[in-house]
């Protein structure tokens, strides 16, 4: 497998090396390193949204998440990304439209300017510093293990981390937004072809689509509906995690900002759309896998299961092409995010057209720092930790909402009741606050109060 | 149909659909039948849902954007 990944690999790092050259001629201003031009047409603007929303937790996490907990994984991300495609059409309008002509200087500037508080920018990066830093972490976790597994006895999971750390930032560095997008293209391609070969391997693999959910009938019923057989994915959790995914355009700078960045609104629709299929066609094949996993690899680790169905079991040349397809979700997922925090850090610190970004790129440095330090302590549950870092930045979803709808400054209200929000989120995940409120999750509950201020406020703002 | 009350009647449909796949008849415990394609209940509906969301968001685009036509000329 060696010199099939050394060809792949290097052939992916030429791919990589000609974006950045081609888009590093092209980078004139500060907004073209950090914004990639904002002219983002469909095929484009399809791939970059997809490649950033689908990461190394849909190829590792999904499979593994839906072995252990059924076909309901379905409802959790491919229920949950329809709704928010839809929504997608709505608020990208609007934000668009608040944007207006003027540069977009990240989504913490844009709340300063519709509150005319600078308190609701520093409380949005706070959020979106706090629950991005672990997704960036579960990127480079989940390759590094994989990684360990592929090649055991050869480089440490710190090893690895490191290794992904570095190349990210040097690739992110010399190209800039543009050269993250042309990745991202490619990486989108990559993921949904393996994706689809590995799950067709499984299908053969256990005698067909019928034959696979006959099998899992004798093995274990529950996971073929709702709870599965942990009980996890309940009526609360489904409905907490579809409003978490829901909101995560509206939240997570790194997709937000593709929303503005795109040609104009007649891409972004069919973008939106196109993002809904994609979606469709990724996360079915991690279903077969993760239902194949519960046939075959029931009582086997995380590890094993996806080192096996992975790599054990495909085509030398097939694994190779997973091993570059998985480091290229983790690192289109990662620069995105790292770029995307620098450009709010670029808006809160005033940075015009013409000024040095060494600020803010020793600031992306730090942040991807802090990411490789969380992902040598964090745990191996992907799709938890993901759900958790969608959770937190969702709590900033009905400030954000209210601020671009509103035509007048809200006040102050909403975002002291979103920093409340976030500390109760951040202490209950503590296990210095309960779990449940009156009954409901407490991500739910403060989502449903937030969401009900936020009406209030909009309400009220407008009668007066 | 005016082109404000289609956009409604789309907005209607995606909350229908919200409603319908978490109440208690879908996401009824243990509720396998009908299999469909051989799927159990839990998975093509989900699919089928998940579908007519999609295509629900192809028409919504085009009618949301002509709803907004004066605004988006600016663009």
């Amino acid at each position: 497998m060696l010199s099939y990944l050394f060809i792949i690999g290097t052939l992916y790092i030429g791919i990589l090396m000609f974006f950045s050259w081609r888009t590093k001629k092209q980078i004139k201003t500060s907004s073209d390193f950090m914004l990639g031009g904002a002219k983002i047409g469909v095929v484009i603007g399809l791939m970059t949204f997809a490649a950033t929303l689908f990461s190394t937790f849909t190829l590792l996490g999904m499979p593994d998440f839906s072995r252990a907990n059924g076909v309901g994984a379905w409802i959790f991300l491919a229920f949950s990304d329809a709704i928010m495609v839809f929504l997608i059409l709505w608020f990208g309008f609007y934000l668009r439209k608040r944007v207006g002509k003027s540069p977009y200087q990240g989504m913490s500037v844009l709340l300063q300017k519709c509150y005319q508080n600078r308190m609701a920018g520093y409380l949005y990066f706070t959020a979106v510093f706090l629950f991005l830093i672990p997704y960036i972490a579960i990127q480079i976790r989940g390759v590094a293990i994989f990684l360990v597994s592929a090649f055991p006895d050869f480089i440490p999971v710190w090893g690895w981390s490191i290794g992904i750390v570095l190349i990210m930032l040097i690739y992110s560095e010399l190209g800039g937004l543009k050269a993250i997008i042309y990745a991202d293209s490619l990486q989108g391609t990559l993921l949904l072809i393996v994706v689809w070969i590995v799950a067709f391997n499984c299908l053969n693999q256990v005698g067909g689509w019928n034959a696979l959910f006959e099998r899992i009938a004798t093995i274990d019923k529950e996971l073929l509906s709702t709870p599965g057989p942990k009980g996890l994915l309940t009526p609360q959790f489904l409905i907490a995690s579809t409003i978490a995914i829901l909101m995560i355009p509206v939240t997570q700078p790194q997709l937000s900002t593709r929303l503005v960045i795109m040609k104009n609104y007649n891409a972004l629709k069919r973008m939106a759309t196109a993002v809904g299929f994609f979606a469709m066609l990724v996360i079915l094949p991690t279903i077969i896998i993760g239902m194949y996993g519960a046939i075959y690899y029931a009582d086997a680790s995380t590890s094993e299961f996806l080192g096996g169905v992975l790599l054990g079991e495909q085509h030398e040349m097939i694994a190779a092409f997973i091993i570059i397809g998985l480091f290229a979700a983790a690192m289109s997922t990662s620069d995105s995010q790292l770029f995307a925090m620098g450009n709010e850090i670029r808006g809160l610190l005033g940075l015009k057209e013409d000024d040095n970004l060494r600020p803010v790129r020793l600031v992306i440095f730090l942040f991807a720092l802090s990411a490789l330090i969380f992902s040598l302590v964090s745990s191996d549950e992907l799709v938890l930790l993901a759900r958790l870092s969608f959770s937190g930045t969702a709590l900033m979803g009905p400030m954000i909402i209210l601020g671009i709808f509103s035509n007048r400054p809200n006040g102050i209200a909403m975002v002291l009741l979103s920093l409340l929000a976030l500390l109760i989120f951040i202490l209950s995940n503590l296990g210095w606050f309960p779990k449940h409120i009156l009954s409901f999750k407490t991500d739910l509950f403060l989502m449903i109060i937030l969401g009900l201020a936020a009406l209030i406020n909009y309400f009220y703002i407008n009668k007066k | 149909m005016k082109l404000n009350n289609t956009w409604r009647l789309i907005v209607g449909a995606v909350l229908f659909c919200l409603a319908i796949q978490f109440s208690p008849w879908v996401l009824a415990q243990n509720k396998l039948e009908p299999y469909f394609l051989g799927m159990p209940f839990t998975l093509w509906f989900g699919i089928l849902i998940t579908l007519l969301l999609v295509l629900l968001t192809a028409v919504g685009g085009y009618v949301f954007s002509r709803l907004k036509s004066d605004e988006l000329k600016e663009e």
